[in-house]
Order: structure tokens, then C-alpha cells, then sequence
């Protein structure tokens, strides 16, 4: 999603709602929302409600409207029977699966700022706006992100 | 560019593969997901509201007469409902909701067929079915494995001899009529490669048919004259075998291709006098494991050897661990990328063994960490890849195995978290756990202990008993031929 932001560097919060509207929108928004739910069906749906309510123009608005749903999805799974992330049928390589496995294994406040600012490559000033966080929160979070992501990876 | 630079760009690089992966791997079911269909949100509202829409040439009093007739027939067929719920309730009759009991919800949640001996009869237990069927005639045996299909079972018979029968029942016959050391069926065809101890092939590796007939002889067909262990690939299409070493040479790999012929000396060549046991291919196939027997001894293969990873097609060996040769506590997660194993720090399974997940490729190990004054063993993977059911049984002092009868007993089951952690003991599992296995779903564990076999819900509660009567005992099974691991009844599982 490198069209959506300029990779590292920190934006400030307005940051989204100057870049120009992606033509392939609403499937970024479904891999964003795979990435977070860790559920492709699910993911669907919410890009497709996103583009809805958060305006068919505003990628912006689709943006953090996904965001904020697909945390709620992840906080209502926790613990549920519907675990996300469990029995997703990859067909692709080892690495691909244990990064499937490692990103369910972070809590959502860790797995969401994670995903924005390296899958969406948004800068940190603009993942704090989606998330409605401190920067330095967001900094904090992205650390203990990368550190238990590196632990559970590299071993 | 930095470390923290370069994991950050691979990071990158996986999230985008890995969300590729989730929206156009699976296929139809995010196809239905993102299909472009107008949501019940994105319809146009209806001008009518109410049976208006239904029903737009009516009169809003024609309409009430209607509601009100639904109204009373919805009432009368309600009302008759409950008077017959209530008399079929009261008279005992047989239309009655069935729910599966807790026996028959972890016979339905058994993660394949397994077999296991009990007594002198080979019995296969399905998912779903309550009675475990005989598949072979009465006679004693051991070691049953299952076919890559599920459509046979071997095992050791008599003597020792290679027994083939059919899973679903039916006449068995003798593939091999010698004493035979390994046997291990092909991950892809009905053909079991074995090391005979005697016979005309005695010390060589031979393949040999399931069901001969037709193009299939029934003789088994020599791979290699002279082999001390073997390991099949994944595909099925390759042997790898090592072959001993005359006087100080160590031994050496030999792959077999079984589909053009070929040989391929590995140009892996271990320090002198070293004899290789091979544990299997990596999963990609890219490697294979082994384990290193200085000066080929006995004595030291029984208190662990060194398990090594080495590259098919050349590069470094790295040391993994140091484990007892036991296939069972060698297990690839379900992705592949990961080995879970029981790394050995002392010469006995009661005073030194550590569960640890290592990537063979790299020769990076975590180790699991045990409570004080416990060891674990028998590793299973759940099926996310994210926790293991181990077993865990306390230290036996002095290393010397007193007491080792009643150290059977105190074997209980833990999840741990493949990350690290303590983990957790399950409650409600029977003590005396063995081979340990997730059922369906990853919500139950099948276990078995020296008598039974048995499942037990993951995050606790009553253990139910699959099947009795078996007749575990202290044998020269255990990864030490020492006897210093129970038991000769372990359950085969269908792979």
C-alpha cells in the first residue's frame, strides 16, 4: 500500500486526507482487513461496508472505519469460539504461515498499529489519527510489536 | 543497512505476500466475499412501506383483515405445537433431540483413525465410531503404522516379521518373512521400505508392495545392499539411506531416486569413524536430518547424539541439539518451518529432557523452559502452530532411575505456548500420559496411558476414556533401549 503514504517518516494527522484516492481501494482495504481480523471473509465485508460508510470517495475515512471495525471483530473474538487467524488455509511458503500464526499471536493493540505502518506504510503521525492515539503511544506499541514479532520469528 | 532496517524490509515485503496470500489464495471463499453484490444497505429504500410494498393494490383495510387472519393462524398452529411437545415430552416418546454425549463428542473430535494393540489384536478406533474393530487375525504384535492412504497397516509380527494387513479388514499376509530392524511406508504410495535383519537381503533396503499383483511383484526389490537407516521424502519419490562406513571411514548418505534410478553420493562426509542415523527430509525436501554417532557406539546412541541439519545440495551442517534417537520427539509444525524436539541434557529421559523449537535450517533452537524439578517430553503441535501439548513428569532424583516404576504414573499433560512460556497443566487429564495428540479443531488432546486411550478438553475437564483394556508395560521401546520409556502400547495415528 506504498501508494497511500510515503514509507517511514512521520506524518502529521492530517496526512490521509491529502493523498489522492487509490483506484484499487476497496481490495487495499481488504487486505488491510484481512491483515487485522486475520479473517479474508470477513474481510470482505468490511471493505465493502467501509466504502459505504466512510464515503465511496474518502479513502481516508474507509480507512479508519475498517480500522476501527476490525478491531472491534478482533476484540470480539478473543477468546470466542471463532478464533481468527486459526485454521486459515494457506497453500504458500513456511515463512507465510509462521507470520500468519505470529500476527495471531499479538494482541490487536499491537497487531493494528503494526499492520498500518508496515503493510500500509502510513507514517507514525497518521496511524496515532487512525487509532485516535498519543505518537508516542503508537512508537511505544510499534517497539514492543517489532521486539515479540522478531522473538517469535528469528527465535 | 541494519539489522533492525533489514527485518523491517522483509516484514514489508511478507505482510503484502501474506496479504496476497489471504485474499487470493484461498479462492472461492474471498471471491464470495469481495463479490460486488449490493449489500441490503446499498439497495434503493422502497417508496411503499409495510404490506403496501407486498401487497400495492389493496386498501389499508384489506390489508388489517389479512394481518389479523395470519395473526390467529399463527396463535392456533403455536398453540397445537406446544400441547404436542408437552404430550410427546410426557409419554417418552422417541422424538426427542439427541445430543452426543461426552464419549461420542471425542470420538467425533479423534483427529484421524488410530491403532493400537490390545493383547494380541490389532484394533483400529475411528473418529465417530464407539467400538474399535479387530483388523487382523489374533496374534501377537507391535509397532503398527499406517499406510499414507489409511488403506493398510503394517507391523511386527511374530518374530519380528513384516506384517501387511487392510485397514478395513480382510486377509493380512507376511511382506517380509525375516526379523526386520525399520520399516517405514512410503509418504505417498502403498510401499513400505525395510531394513531386514536376515533373509537374502539381510542389512540391505528393500521396498516392498502392499497389495502385489499385476506389474507388482511380490518380492521386495533391493534398493540398497547395505543401509543402516533410511527416510523417505515427502513427495515419495527419494530414499535417502546411509550407508556404513569400512573401518575408520564414516558413513555416507546415498539419495535413491525412485523414479529415474539414480544414485546421488551426498558430498556431506562427516568426521572419521562417525556413523549417521538419518531422522528425515525437512519438509521442503531442501535437507535432511541426522544424527551423529562417533565411533558408532551403542552405549552413547542410548544417553543422546548430536542432531545435525544438512543441505541436500551442499552448504553448512549446523548442530541442532542433542536428542535420544526417537522419532517421535522429532515433530514439524504445521507450516513446516519449525521442529519441536526433546533436547537432552543429561544421559536419561527422567533427569535432562527439555522441549525446544529450533529451525534445523539455521540451527536456531528456543528451549521451552521446564519447571523446576520436572522434565518434558512427547511434543505435539496444535493444529495453528501456536502451542504444543507436551508431557511433563517430575525429576527423578538421583539419575540413576529408582523409583522409575512409579515415574509412569506422575506423567501429566501441559499446553505450552510455542513462543515460550511455562504453559499450563490440562486439567482433569489422567496422570500416567503418553503420545499425546490435538483432536479436531485443536480443542481436545487424545492421550494414551499405560491401560487406555483417552481425550480430554484442552482447557480442562473430564477425561473420557476412547478405549480400555490395553496392556501397557515398561519395554525396550523407549528411545534408550533401555527400557526407560513406557510402553509397548502406543496408538499409531493415521497420517
Amino acid at each position: 500500500m506504498g501508494e497511500w503514504g510515503t514509507t517511514g517518516g512521520r506524518g502529521g494527522a492530517s496526512h490521509l486526507a491529502r493523498l489522492p484516492a487509490p483506484a484499487s481501494a476497496p481490495v487495499e482495504l481488504v487486505r488491510t482487513a484481512a491483515l487485522l481480523t486475520g479473517d479474508p471473509a470477513v474481510a470482505g465485508r468490511l471493505a465493502e461496508e467501509a466504502v459505504v460508510r466512510g464515503g465511496p470517495g474518502d479513502p481516508r475515512e474507509q480507512l479508519h472505519w475498517v480500522v476501527r471495525a476490525s478491531r472491534l471483530v478482533a476484540r470480539r473474538r478473543r477468546g470466542g469460539p471463532g478464533q481468527p487467524w486459526g485454521g486459515l488455509s494457506l497453500a504458500s511458503a513456511p515463512e507465510l504461515q509462521e507470520l500468519a500464526a505470529v500476527l495471531g499471536l499479538l494482541p490487536e493493540r499491537l497487531r493494528t498499529p503494526l499492520v498500518l505502518r508496515y503493510f500500509c506504510d502510513l507514517p507514525v503521525g497518521a496511524v496515532a489519527d487512525a487509532l485516535g492515539w498519543r505518537q508516542a503511544v503508537v512508537e511505544a506499541r510499534l517497539g514492543q510489536a517489532l521486539a515479540r514479532l522478531r522473538g517469535l520469528l528469528e527465535l | 543497512m541494519s539489522g533492525d532496517e533489514l527485518f523491517e524490509q522483509r516484514l514489508r515485503r511478507n505482510l503484502r505476500r501474506l496479504a496476497d496470500e489471504l485474499i487470493e489464495g484461498p479462492g472461492p471463499e474471498i471471491e464470495a466475499a469481495v463479490d460486488r453484490r449490493p449489500r441490503w444497505y446499498q439497495l434503493p429504500r422502497p417508496t411503499r412501506r409495510g404490506l403496501g410494498r407486498v401487497l400495492p393494490g389493496w386498501s389499508r383495510s384489506a390489508r388489517g383483515l389479512l394481518v389479523g387472519l395470519w395473526v390467529a393462524c399463527a396463535v392456533l398452529l403455536l398453540g397445537g405445537g406446544v400441547v404436542m411437545g408437552l404430550a410427546l415430552a410426557g409419554s417418552g416418546a422417541p422424538y426427542r433431540t439427541v445430543r452426543p454425549g461426552p464419549e461420542q463428542a471425542a470420538l467425533n473430535a479423534l483427529p484421524g483413525p488410530l491403532a493400537v494393540f490390545r493383547g494380541d489384536r490389532l484394533l483400529v478406533l475411528s473418529p465417530g465410531v464407539a467400538k474399535p474393530r479387530p483388523v487382523a487375525d489374533r496374534a501377537p504384535g507391535s509397532a503398527p503404522q499406517w499406510s499414507a492412504d489409511g488403506a493398510w497397516l503394517a507391523f511386527l509380527g511374530a518374530g519380528q516379521h513384516l506384517h501387511v494387513v487392510p485397514a478395513g479388514g480382510g486377509p493380512g499376509r507376511v511382506a517380509l518373512p525375516w526379523p526386520v530392524t525399520a520399516f517405514t511406508w512410503s509418504p505417498a504410495a502403498d510401499l513400505v521400505a525395510a531394513i531386514p535383519a536376515a533373509g537374502p537381503d539381510a542389512g540391505g533396503l528393500v521396498v516392498v508392495s502392499a497389495a502385489p499383483g499385476g506389474s507388482r511383484s511380490s518380492t521386495p526389490e533391493v534398493v540398497a545392499p547395505v543401509a543402516s537407516s533410511f527416510v523417505w521424502s515427502d513427495d515419495g519419490h527419494r530414499l535417502a539411506y546411509s550407508v556404513p562406513g569400512v573401518g575408520s571411514a564414516p558413513d555416507r548418505v546415498v539419495l535413491a531416486d525412485l523414479v529415474d534410478g539414480r544414485r546421488t553420493v551426498l558430498a556431506y562426509e562427516p568426521p572419521a569413524g562417525t556413523g549417521i542415523q538419518l531422522a528425515g527430509f525437512w519438509p521442503n525436501g531442501a535437507g535432511l536430518l541426522a544424527w551423529l554417532d562417533p565411533g558408532r557406539s551403542a552405549a552413547a546412541e542410548a544417553t543422546g547424539l548430536e542432531l545435525v541439519a544438512v543441505p541436500v545440495a551442499g552448504g553448512p551442517v549446523r548442530p541442532v541439539a542433542t536428542t535420544f534417537v526417537y522419532l517421535p520427539w522429532l515433530v514439524w509444525s504445521p507450516g513446516g518451518g519449525r521442529l519441536a524436539l526433546v533436547a537432552q541434557h543429561g544421559a536419561f529421559p527422567w533427569s535432562g529432557s527439555q522441549v525446544e523449537v529450533c529451525r534445523p535450517a539455521t540451527g536456531r533452537c528456543r528451549a521451552l523452559p521446564n519447571p523446576r524439578g520436572w522434565v518434558t517430553l512427547d511434543p505435539a503441535w496444535s493444529p495453528d502452530g501456536r502451542s504444543l501439548v507436551v508431557v511433563r513428569a517430575p525429576v527423578l532424583g538421583d539419575g540413576t532411575g529408582s523409583g522409575l516404576d512409579g515415574w509412569d504414573q506422575e506423567r501429566r499433560l501441559w499446553i505450552v505456548p510455542a513462543s515460550g512460556g511455562l504453559g499450563r497443566p490440562v486439567r482433569g487429564a489422567r496422570a500416567g500420559a503418553t503420545a499425546p495428540r490435538f483432536g479436531v479443531g485443536g480443542t481436545t488432546v487424545v492421550y494414551a496411558t499405560p491401560t487406555s486411550v483417552q481425550s480430554v478438553p484442552v482447557d480442562g475437564g473430564r477425561s473420557t476414556t476412547l478405549l480400555g483394556g490395553l496392556q501397557g508395560e515398561l519395554d525396550s521401546a523407549g528411545p534408550d533401549g533401555f527400557g526407560k520409556l513406557p510402553w509397548g502400547g502406543v496408538p499409531a495415528w493415521q497420517p
